[in-house]
């Protein structure tokens, strides 16, 4: 008898059978799947609109630097920053220049250092 | 049976495991048939017969919408460092009347913004003063650091918009030039409306699906068309030779209380423009204020009869057809001299002259006779090939092309009056070319001031080359040409004031009576320099005309000393070495 009940009480544990738990544990977890990666979706498409925002707003942030800088390169503005700080700049005249011809350029610029030993040092740790 | 342990009930047996059982399926049976019941419904709903109803829903989610695009950048010939004309998001300064009035700040605010904004406090005050109105814009496209201050102060009912505008960081510098783009977006005058087509770029494209917040759903995109910058164009114009030559123009302008001005700084070999200015000028950011005169580019768009720096082409043609050499004597006539039963006067009365001094000193009946030398249709095709009566092809809108009147509509004076430079018209653009063409071997080159498109990628989309055009005298007589012209600026000829320590310079003065109804006028002129240095080894030309010069208006007085103020700091700029070897001996 104990044997018997004990046999009866085993099966009705099972409330539903292994295959239909197994199909149902599977469609949840597609389900599950699903909606998470539809979230994944959306998270993801907010963090590339709020990146191209920010592209856009950094876009406009390079635009006003490259405006104030070419603005202040301005050779107006600068004849105008100048003259607010008193400095008055002219071409230099005839005797403040050297001009070299071509032929009075050696090839290697470097040659005349050399021969007088300037500079050596410096070049020292580059060679 | 029941069995207590302690605080624990145990419910065990057959009965209770039975009952359990068939609640749980109840529960499961009617949770699946309600989820059964809602899946019909979406089923239903989505696939159904109710098309008008999803229409209208999916109509109210959906949404598209064309991106703005940035137009290229047009810069100078040191490419990107220098950026003449570029796109700029600014800002609107917006207000909410009602909200305004209701606070009773009219007055308060007002004041305020009026100060900021730079305008008449009873202006914001009209604005502002609107009941029953939610919107007023008090000032389009304001500068970032001035919606700054704005922002700071917080005002109630005061906010911004964004605008994308283009944006001229030097206000009317270079303005002939670049030209502008109209409130449609489309480039109006000058590179903005020659490069069109590359600066505009192509607008994007997105279609998709909001939420219930009107956000977009980026999951949900149909498509996506990026935007497409605009390419960035370099001009050949050097902005620091072009602001040498616009200040030079102003202060001409003051001095002389001259109509108008203008210059053009080319390359000889190439025929690139260094700079090109005219005056009066307009601010670009302004457009819409500037009157046509102000907007005309004078360099090119503006025909006038050039006078005495055309005898330059007369004697390239005698020369080139070997009618003369620069000795050959020429009367001329005491300084008046009948032809055709009209006379012909010189400035200073001159008894004989050889030809080269005939150039130098500019004599008018030296030059006629040469002209009349040369059977009109080769004087005619000598006009011609130097570029004269047509346009020369610049890359930029609104080139004229002058008036050269061919030779069966000439009369028996026409030869000796177009040798001295009236009865055609030229632009300064085909008066500095044919000089270039003296100075470069008799080699025309066509004159541009775009050198190249570049992609957003660095890709040269678009590049320029020299291109020759013709080649009007041979390279003997372009050197002979190069040797008179230099003795122009020497100290008794007529362009001494164009002089410049160190540099050989060739040119032409020129000074043109205006032409009125009946015959010339007496009081108004062109005053004209156009020339090229160093004479030896031709670098770069420029010409100067000024237009009704007050009350001194002699080519010689008015626009060579504006020549040398150009020629002398753009030589330095431009690194172009002396070729006097007494002031290189000195250095």
């Amino acid at each position: 008898m104990r044997r018997r009940n004990r046999k009866r009480k085993k099966h009705n544990t099972y409330l539903i059978r292994v295959p239909i738990a197994g199909i149902i544990v599977v469609g949840v977890t597609v389900m599950l799947g699903y909606v998470w990666l539809n979230q994944r979706c959306d998270s993801l498409g907010r963090e590339l609109k709020s990146l191209e925002n920010k592209h856009e707003s950094l876009k406009r942030v390079r635009q006003q630097e490259l405006f104030k800088w070419t603005h202040l390169k301005a050779p107006e503005r600068l004849q105008a920053a100048l003259a607010e700080h008193e400095i008055f700049m002219n071409w230099p005249s005839g005797r403040q220049v050297v001009q070299l011809r071509k032929h009075d350029v050696r090839s290697d610029p470097w040659a005349y250092d050399r021969a007088q030993g300037y500079a050596n040092a410096d070049r020292g740790t580059h060679e | 049976m029941i069995e207590h342990k302690g605080t624990q009930t145990l419910i065990e047996g057959p009965m209770n495991d039975r009952r359990m059982s068939w609640r749980l399926l109840a529960c499961v049976f009617m949770q699946g048939f309600a989820a059964l019941g809602l899946a019909a419904r979406l089923i239903f709903l989505h696939v159904g017969p109710h098309e008008a109803v999803r229409k209208q829903a999916d109509k109210t989610r959906s949404w598209e919408s064309q991106l703005d695009v940035e137009r290229g950048k047009i810069c100078d010939a040191s490419g990107v460092e220098n950026i003449l004309a570029l796109d700029l998001t600014l800002k609107d300064v917006c207000a909410d009347p009602q909200a305004i009035l209701d606070q009773e700040l009219v007055v308060s605010l007002s004041g305020a913004l009026a100060d900021l904004l730079e305008m008449p406090a009873d202006k914001v005050a009209v604005t502002l003063n609107r009941p029953g109105r939610r919107y007023a814009c008090l000032k389009r496209a304001v500068m970032p650091e001035v919606a700054e201050a704005i922002a700071l102060r917080d005002f109630p009912g005061i906010y911004f918009q964004d605008r994308s505008v283009r944006y001229y960081p030097q206000g009317q510098f270079m303005c002939h030039v670049l030209g502008f783009v109209n409130m449609a977006g489309h480039g109006s005058a000058g590179v903005e409306q020659r490069m069109d087509r590359f600066l505009r770029g192509s607008p994007g494209f997105v279609k998709g699906t909001k939420d219930g917040l009107r956000r977009e759903l980026y999951s949900k995109r149909e498509s996506f068309v990026p935007s497409l910058a605009g390419a960035d164009v370099d001009l050949t114009i050097d902005q620091y030779v072009q602001y040498i030559v616009e200040q030079a123009l102003d202060e001409a302008m003051e001095t002389h209380s001259a109509l108008g001005a203008w210059a053009i700084v080319q390359r000889v070999q190439t025929g690139e423009l260094l700079a090109m200015a005219s005056r009066p000028a307009y601010d670009l950011n302004a457009f819409g204020k500037a009157n046509k005169e102000a907007r005309l580019n004078r360099a090119m768009g503006a025909v006038y009869e050039p006078g005495s720096t055309m005898k330059a082409v007369v004697f390239s043609a005698v020369l080139n057809e070997q009618l003369v050499t620069p000795e050959t004597v020429i009367d001329c006539e005491n300084g008046t001299w009948i032809y055709g039963r009209r006379p012909l006067r010189d400035f200073h009365a001159y008894d004989h002259l050889s030809v080269a001094d005939g150039l130098k000193k500019s004599s008018n009946i030296l030059s006629a006779k040469l002209a009349l030398k040369m059977e009109p249709k080769w004087l005619y095709r000598y006009y011609q090939a130097f570029g004269f009566g047509e346009r020369l092809g610049l890359d930029l809108p609104g080139e004229e092309g002058g008036i050269l009147h061919a030779p069966d509509r000439w009369s028996r004076i026409t030869p000796t009056r177009m040798a001295i430079g009236q009865g055609v018209a030229v632009t300064a653009l085909q008066m500095l070319s044919a000089f270039c063409a003296i100075a470069n071997d008799g080699v025309l080159m066509r004159p541009y001031v775009i050198d190249n498109v570049r992609g957003r990628d660095g890709e040269r989309l678009y590049q320029r080359h020299p291109e020759v055009i013709g080649r009007p005298i041979s390279p003997q007589t372009a050197a002979t040409m190069r040797h008179l012209l230099a003795r122009v600026t020497e100290k008794d000829g007529t362009g001494k004031r164009a002089a410049i320590r160190g540099y050989s310079v060739a040119g032409k003065t020129g000074t043109a009576q205006k032409p009125i109804p009946g015959g010339y006028s007496q009081t108004d002129h062109y005053a004209s320099f156009v020339g090229f240095l160093p004479a030896e080894s031709p670098n770069i030309g420029i010409i100067v005309v000024i237009d009704n010069p007050q009350p001194v208006h002699t080519g010689g007085r008015v626009a060579a000393p504006v020549f040398k103020t150009i020629a002398s700091q753009v030589v330095r700029y431009l690194d172009i070495a002396p070729t006097s070897e007494h002031v290189l001996a000195q250095r």
